[in-house]
């Protein structure tokens, strides 16, 4: 029983990092490099533990005799927990510089990411719905106080009104799909309702209210577009540290839990979705692309763009419904991909704006190539990414969801989602335009080059390398890697029983 | 007999407290009249044999939630009466008016439909509370625990929001947006 204990190291050890760090915080002057480096302390020893169980292949139920069938293990969740806590090492390390600079930083800021963290690992791990529903509370209401760090800069304190204010009707909306569902199978454990829902004879119209909406719920977290009205402002008024931090780790925690329903529990239910899900997709990319293209402001175009890969996922999701075979690997895929760029991106637009005031906008990369020659190029190399550019993992994520579009017969998703990236070519190579084709106004700064260009460097060698063919460098997964792994996570969460 | 009578009585005072409760133009009438009401609505439950429930909801709402109302009143001047500011009393009456003749519609279609089954009937012998327990320590040990950490989570989010240097203002140091605000 107790070599069970060694599946949930990860989780354990950022819970005790968190505790442990806010156990290390004073009132005043806290010696934040310190409580950084413990808690990156902590994660690396998750990660590790996280990493030693790939290729095991475990699967079942954490202690089930003690805790009941909530908490599983299976490579499904060993993928989402690597890509958490590889999300929040990077936002840790790169972002050095930034709390520095700033004085309302303090000890908690480090214990509330480990919290949230530690929610969004639970998330991905829990196999009933109130433990989700908590896993997922646990991970917002840590975002939704670090969004308000900053309590005396107005923009701030909205974003996180406007945030929680939203956030939270999503959540009572999953509550509420819960307690339907409850009320229709008799249990909200993931196990008996997919008997439930697979059974043939069983009336399944509560279900599928129920189900609606949680759904509704998810596309809250991701800002499909009916419910996106939240996600400029909030990512414009976080600190760039939370916003990074939201962008990439949190935006794919809620797909932890949405997948596992979606793929294996609602599978007799698909076709109820589909017109739904095919409107939802359409009107995402379009409405997150005219957002995009509108913006002056850095922070607040890739808030715009994350809504565009939204309405890609979107279409992934929709082929799933279908029945296309690769679709749930493509979004797997996807998810990887986007993560891997766009902690890129934020990481390095971070990076910049640690010890400067103003607010980036496209202006600001003018003649950047010649202030910091390495930074633009890996700026380039996660614009192209995102773009979806041959030789990036964008690309290949891109191709995955397409093909499976037009496996599932959505010619027209697929179309118009070609369109978008195509529109999103614009708005991303501008930047790249912006960096490379202008002269050089401020004066050339020194040449700084620390653990976060390490880190950003080596996420974008990630980018390339994840979008070329197989192994050229050995025990580093590549694009076939990357496929291969988003193919076993999905064969872990079980054969939908059709 | 008793039951029916007590339900009348019972429902009669908790519509009599919440309309209090609205009507009110003082803050403090207001509060204590939901207090009642809650107190009212608890006697419900108990009446229904739901004497968890009953607990629940007076420690919670008349216990947790009415203390919460009374500390934040006293930030404000309670002796003052309330300026509303309606724009349209008509539109508020349609929309309300709309959204209470619906829960009663729902709440009533079951005592028009036939055929009714409890899905889930009380098991005799066993009590409320016991029942609950038994449920909520075995099989949903794992989030009754993990609520902790949320409740935890909830309280460093409150006291880094608002409690620490409430004096010393930071407006001026930090990001620029709010240097153009100042600067208006």
């Amino acid at each position: 029983m107790v070599e069970y204990l060694y599946f949930v190291i990860s989780l354990l050890s950022v819970l005790g990092g968190a505790s442990l760090l806010l156990l290390l915080t004073h009132r005043e002057g806290d010696d934040l490099y310190r409580l950084n480096h413990i808690s990156v302390l902590f994660l690396v020893v998750a990660l590790f533990a996280a990493l030693m169980q790939w290729n095991l292949g475990t699967r079942g139920y954490l202690l089930e005799g003690l805790f009941g069938k909530v908490l599983y293990i299976d490579d499904f969740a060993l993928l989402f927990d690597t890509m958490f806590i590889t999300g929040t090492i990077m936002t840790l390390l790169i972002n050095t510089e930034y709390f520095a600079n700033r004085r309302y930083f303090n000890g908690e800021y480090f214990a509330l990411i480990l919290f949230s963290l530690f929610g969004m690992m639970l998330l991905a791990h829990s196999h009933e719905l109130v433990t989700a529903f908590i896993a997922l509370e646990i991970a917002s209401l840590s975002v939704y106080a670090l969004v308000g760090y900053h309590k005396n800069n107005l923009v701030s304190i909205e974003a996180m009104m406007k945030y929680f204010t939203l956030g939270s009707i999503g959540g009572i909306l999953f509550l509420l799909g819960s307690v339907i569902i409850f009320a229709a199978t008799g249990s909200t454990e993931l196990g008996a309702i997919a008997q439930y829902t697979h059974k043939g004879s069983a009336d399944l119209t509560p279900v599928i209210i129920g189900a609606t909406f949680i759904m509704i719920a998810v596309m809250f977290k991701i800002g499909a577009v009916p419910f996106h009205a939240w996600v400029l402002d909030v990512y414009e008024g976080a600190p760039f540290p939370v916003t990074m931090f939201m962008a990439s780790t949190f935006k794919i925690a809620i797909f932890a839990i949405a997948l596992r329903l979606y793929i294996v529990d609602f599978v007799p239910m698909h076709g109820t979705w589909t017109h739904l899900l095919e409107l939802m997709a359409a009107l995402t990319m379009l409405g997150g692309s005219w957002l995009a293209i509108t913006q002056k402001s850095l922070k607040r175009m890739l808030a715009g763009s994350s809504i565009v890969h939204s309405g890609y996922m979107l279409i992934a999701i929709t082929s799933i419904g279908l029945g296309s075979n690769i679709a749930a690997s493509a979004i797997i895929f996807y998810l990887i991909a986007y993560f891997v760029s766009s902690v890129g991106a934020f990481g390095i637009l971070s990076f910049i704006s640690a010890t400067s005031r103003k607010e980036l906008t496209y202006d600001d990369f003018k003649g950047f190539s010649e202030r910091r020659p390495y930074m633009a190029a890996m700026m380039a190399v996660f614009m192209l990414s995102l773009a979806g550019f041959p030789s990036t993992i964008g690309f290949l994520g891109k191709f995955y969801i397409f093909t499976a579009a037009i496996e599932s017969g959505e010619f027209f998703l697929a179309g118009l989602g070609i369109a978008m990236a195509f529109v999103s070519v614009y708005y991303y190579f501008k930047l790249i335009a912006m960096i490379y084709f202008y002269p050089n106004k401020e004066p050339q700064k020194e040449l700084v080059f620390n653990s976060s260009t390490l880190l950003i460097i080596l996420l974008a060698a990630v980018v390339v390398l994840g979008g070329m063919g197989s192994g050229l460098i050995p025990y580093m997964p590549s694009a076939d890697g990357f496929i291969d792994i988003a193919t076993a996570a999905v064969g872990a969460l079980g054969t939908p029983l059709r | 007999m008793y039951e029916q009578i007590a339900f009348y009585l019972f429902s009669a005072l908790t519509v009599g407290l919440f309309m209090v409760t609205v009507l009110s133009k003082n803050i403090l009438y207001s509060m204590t009249s939901l207090a009642a009401g809650m107190v009212l609505i608890s006697g419900f439950f108990f009446l229904l044999g739901a004497d968890f429930l009953g607990v629940v909801q007076l420690i919670v709402y008349v216990g947790a939630v009415m203390a919460l109302y009374a500390f934040a009143m006293m930030f404000f001047d309670a002796t003052r009466d309330i300026k509303e500011k309606n724009t349209s009393s008509a539109l508020v009456f349609l929309l309300g008016g709309m959204a209470a003749l619906l829960l009663v519609v729902v709440f009533a279609a079951p005592i028009m439909g036939e055929n009714i089954q409890a899905s889930y009937p009380v098991i005799e012998g066993v009590g409320n509370a016991e029942s609950v327990g038994m449920v909520l320590f075995t099989k949903y040990l794992v989030p009754f625990e993990v609520a902790a950490v949320m409740l935890l989570v909830a309280m460093i989010a409150g006291i880094i929001l608002a409690g620490k240097k409430m004096d010393h203002s930071l407006t001026t140091v930090d990001d620029p947006i709010n240097v153009q605000e100042e600067t208006k």
